[in-house]
């Protein structure tokens, strides 16, 4: 065999492409000639170093994958402690984010600010920040409005309008005097929700308490629960995920599992108002922890009667040690031996039973 | 995708395409372990991280063994690398053993002078051998289709620069006591 052929064998070798022939060549000539043997070291470190450049690369690529996924789970997070802040406190107005910016474009003229198509429901208003950027001399800095006087209504701070509503504000003297174009203006409304805001709800609007059970991981145990709905014309229709339920005032929904879940109330003049609800979910407590001793008795899988699938057991270093057959209306046991049906060591096996479309994990002590 | 298609796809192709599968399958047995020993999810993703190069890494580098299932591999390295990080010591003498030298190789070919030294190599080697090398072992391209895609005269043309390639590199660490030893730690 030339030098060529050699090389040509150990890249084949290398690459998995060997026919079984090959293979024992290969093998014949590693154990019998040590120049090949070297050169195919030398190969072989050739061939992982081009490997592991390789997956230095891949490694960055795993860590931003990675980075996605945390930051995902951090925006869950906020979003669940927002909802969260948002049921402790309880008896909000239901339209409303806790705290929600909305900005609006639309200046009439310069002494009076007009706020129209308010993108949302129901606004408490209870500060204005005027932002300019084209006369910096006039206003250096975020001029705050407080409280609000409104032309057209009550001047009480804090206030409600309604969707689509027109609103005129009287600027204070500290923002008068303002000539220039109005698309040079932004203003913020800050809507803030309290307790006041409740006292006086318009038609259309609902209030109540509510709590949520969170489900444990990958199962629908949790509980949405609704307590005191007020507002709008008795009885409501409670909608969730597309399940209508006529209510009163207060309601469970059970059966509610991790994710985002959607609230519609709508009561008998049709005034309807949508919610999310952002579920998360615990970890509950591991119930597949299994023990037993093969010098006394089998190990009995707790698996339903019409179960059918297959139970790989595995060691501690990830090596599969035994198979075994469910079969439906059978029971599946283990007698703490191997595939050779030698008996194994004491330990802890994790076993993964694979169904048609379940998998179950347990945690087996093999006690010897 | 079943454990075969998954092998296949990380050993001939880009193991970033089954990443998301991985994820989805593997992470919620990892995360449930880590978060049951006082570890937090950030815990659990820093792990799992870990845990896919171990997995990426045996398979390229065929010490994958294909009668393991990769969902038991990748919990078992993660279990223990949560309990290295712990500071605890594993089940058994035997086990230790097994494990620590499993985990070992990741950490060590990933360590950042090990990054540097390879780095160092394929800068002497230069871009075209680089891409060649890395298309016939890393991707497993055919050399037809490498000298389509690398724009080469022919296939043999193609057969020849690859060995010229490989020749080089062998030559370039050859040459360097510096690198035969520390290679030698590398791939020993």
């Amino acid at each position: 065999m030339s030098t060529e052929e050699e090389i040509i064998l150990i890249e084949n070798e290398l690459l998995e492409l060997t026919t079984d022939a090959e293979k024992v060549v290969f093998a014949k000539k590693m154990q019998t000639d040590p120049r090949f043997a070297n050169l195919y070291k030398e190969h072989k470190q050739a061939h992982d170093l081009v490997i592991l450049n390789e997956l230095y690369s891949v490694e960055n690529d795993v860590i931003n994958f990675m980075s996605k996924k945390r930051s995902s789970s951090y925006k869950k997070l906020i979003t669940g402690i927002a909802v969260a802040s948002f049921f402790i406190a309880g008896g909000f107005i239901y339209s409303l984010n806790e705290k929600e910016k909305t900005p609006v474009t639309s200046i009439t003229h310069q002494d009076t600010l007009t706020i129209e198509n308010t993108p949302i429901y129901t606004t408490k208003l209870d500060k204005i920040t005027h932002n300019t950027t084209s006369k910096p001399k006039k206003i250096t800095e975020s001029s705050r409005i407080y409280p609000p006087i409104i032309k057209s209504r009550t001047e009480d701070s804090p206030f409600t309008i309604e969707k689509a509503d027109s609103i005129s504000v009287n600027l204070p003297d500290k923002a008068k005097g303002i000539k220039q174009d109005t698309a040079d203006h932004v203003v913020i409304i800050e809507t803030i929700k309290t307790k006041d805001a409740e006292s006086n709800l318009p038609k259309c609007q609902f209030s109540f308490t509510t709590a949520i059970i969170v489900p444990c991981e990958k199962e629908n145990n949790g509980e949405i629960d609704i307590q005191n709905l007020s507002g709008g014309v008795l009885p409501y229709v409670l909608n969730l995920d597309g399940v209508d339920v006529e209510v009163s005032n207060n309601y469970t929904f059970s059966s509610i599992g991790e994710g985002s879940h959607q609230l519609i109330i709508k009561d008998q003049e049709n005034c309807d108002s949508t919610m999310t609800f952002i579920v998360t979910s615990k970890v509950c407590e591991e119930k597949n922890s299994l023990a037993f001793s093969p010098a006394y008795e089998e190990l009995s899988f707790p698996l339903k009667d019409d179960f059918e699938g297959i139970i790989f057991i595995y060691d501690f270093a990830g090596k599969l040690v035994k198979q075994i057959d469910k079969v439906k209306h059978e029971e599946a046991s283990w007698d703490g031996t191997n595939l050779q049906e030698e008996p194994l060591k004491g330990g802890v096996y994790m076993t993964i039973v694979k169904g048609n479309q379940e998998e179950e994990i347990f945690y087996i002590t093999l006690i010897r | 995708m079943d454990d075969k298609k998954i092998i296949e796809l990380v050993k001939y192709g880009n193991p970033t395409k089954c990443l998301e599968v991985l994820y989805k399958s593997e992470y919620p047995k990892l995360k449930k372990y880590i978060i049951r020993n006082s570890g937090s999810d950030d815990d659990a993703k820093d792990i799992f991280q870990e845990v896919i190069m171990t997995f990426f890494t045996h398979v390229k580098l065929g010490k994958f063994k294909e009668e393991n299932q990769i969902g038991g591999f990748m919990y078992i390295v993660g279990i223990n690398l949560w309990k290295k990080k712990c500071g605890k010591a594993v089940a058994t003498e035997e086990i230790h053993a097994d494990m620590i030298s499993e985990n070992h190789t990741y950490e060590y070919l990933f360590d950042k002078e090990k990054k540097e030294l390879v780095t160092r190599v394929f800068q002497q080697l230069g871009e075209i051998c680089h891409q060649l090398l890395t298309k016939v072992i890393f991707e497993r391209t055919s050399m037809k289709e490498i000298a389509i895609q690398m724009d080469f005269p022919s296939v043999d043309a193609t057969k020849v620069k690859h060995h010229r390639c490989k020749k080089k590199l062998i030559e370039i660490v050859a040459k360097n006591k510096s690198y035969q030893e520390q290679f030698r730690e590398l791939f020993n």
